[in-house]
C-alpha cells in the first residue's frame, strides 16, 4: 500500500507531457531542418572563398566597413574562409543535438522506450548549454557596442 | 488516484530523466535572462544611434519568445523539486510554444529573404536594362 503511495507521488511523462514533447519534437525537427539548409549555404559560402578568396580582399577594401589594408589577399581569404568554418561548425553543433533530440524524444514516446527518451532529453540539455554559450558572446558583442558608443 | 488524473503512458520520470531536466530547465533559463538582457542592450544601442522603433519591435519580439522558455525553466524546475505533475506538464507545454513560436519567426524570416532575393534579381534585371 505505502508502495503504491509512493509510486504515485512520483513525477510521470503522461499523456499530456507526452502530447507536449510530441509536438515539441515535431517543431524543434523543422527548425533542425531549416539550420541544416543554413549550413548547407554556409558551405557554399564557404567553398566560394576558397576558390574565390584571392580576388575579394580588394573587394572588401573598397566596400567593407573592415579595413583589410594592412593584409595580403591570402591572409583576408583564409580569415574569412575561417569566419565561415567556424561558423559552420557552431551551427552543425547545434544542429545535431537539436535534430537528435528531436528523433531520439519522438522515438522513446512512440516506443515508450524510457532509455531512448532519456538520451532525446540529454541532447536538448546539451542544445541548450550550447545555445546559452552563444548567448553568452551575443551579450559580450551588445556590452562591447554599448561601451564603444558611450 | 493520481493516475485517473493523470493518464499514464508507461514512461516515468526516472532520476537520469530528472537530472537531464533540471539541468535543461537551469540552462533554458539562463538563455532568457541573457537573451532579454542583450535585447534591452541592443535597444539601448539602438537608442543611442537613432533608430528606435526598429529596435524596439526587436526587443519586444525576444522578450516574448524567451519569456516562454523561461517560463519552461521555472516551472519544470519547479515541477522537479516539488513532484509537481501539473507544474512539470506546464513547463513542458511551454517550451512547446517556444519552439513554435521560433518555427513561426523562422518561416516569416524565410518569407522575407525570398522576397529580398526576387526584389535584388529584378531591381538588378531592370538596373541592366
Amino acid at each position: 500500500m505505502e508502495e503504491q503511495t509512493s509510486s504515485s507521488q512520483d513525477l510521470l511523462v503522461d499523456e499530456t507531457a507526452c502530447a507536449s514533447l510530441k509536438d515539441t519534437t515535431r517543431w524543434s525537427g523543422i527548425i533542425s531542418i531549416v539550420l541544416m539548409i543554413c549550413m548547407g549555404f554556409i558551405a557554399l559560402g564557404l567553398i566560394a572563398f576558397l576558390f574565390l578568396g584571392t580576388n575579394l580582399a580588394p573587394y572588401f577594401n573598397k566596400y567593407g566597413s573592415t579595413n583589410f589594408s594592412g593584409l595580403s589577399s591570402g591572409m583576408v581569404s583564409g580569415m574569412i574562409g575561417m569566419i565561415f568554418f567556424i561558423m559552420l561548425l557552431c551551427v552543425g553543433v547545434i544542429t545535431y543535438y537539436l535534430y537528435r533530440f528531436s528523433t531520439q524524444t519522438r522515438k522513446g514516446i512512440d516506443w515508450k522506450d524510457q532509455l531512448v527518451l532519456e538520451k532525446g532529453i540529454s541532447s536538448l540539455r546539451i542544445y541548450l548549454a550550447i545555445s546559452c554559450v552563444f548567448s553568452i558572446f551575443s551579450l559580450l558583442s551588445a556590452i562591447f557596442k554599448l561601451i564603444k558608443l558611450l | 488516484m493520481e493516475s485517473e488524473i493523470h493518464e499514464t503512458s508507461g514512461l516515468s520520470v526516472s532520476p537520469r530523466l530528472k537530472d537531464d531536466l533540471r539541468a535543461a530547465a537551469n540552462w533554458g533559463r539562463w538563455i532568457a535572462i541573457i537573451s532579454i538582457s542583450t535585447s534591452v542592450i541592443s535597444l539601448l544601442v539602438s537608442l543611442k544611434k537613432g533608430s528606435f522603433f526598429g529596435a524596439l519591435i526587436a526587443a519586444s519580439l525576444t522578450v516574448f519568445i524567451y519569456l516562454y522558455l523561461f517560463r519552461f525553466g521555472n516551472l519544470v524546475k519547479q515541477g522537479i523539486e516539488t513532484n509537481d505533475q501539473d507544474a512539470l506538464n506546464t513547463g513542458l507545454y511551454n517550451l512547446q510554444t517556444y519552439f513554435k513560436i521560433l518555427v513561426f519567426f523562422l518561416i516569416i524570416i524565410f518569407i522575407i529573404a525570398v522576397l529580398a532575393i526576387v526584389f535584388l534579381a529584378l531591381g538588378a534585371s531592370l538596373g541592366r536594362r
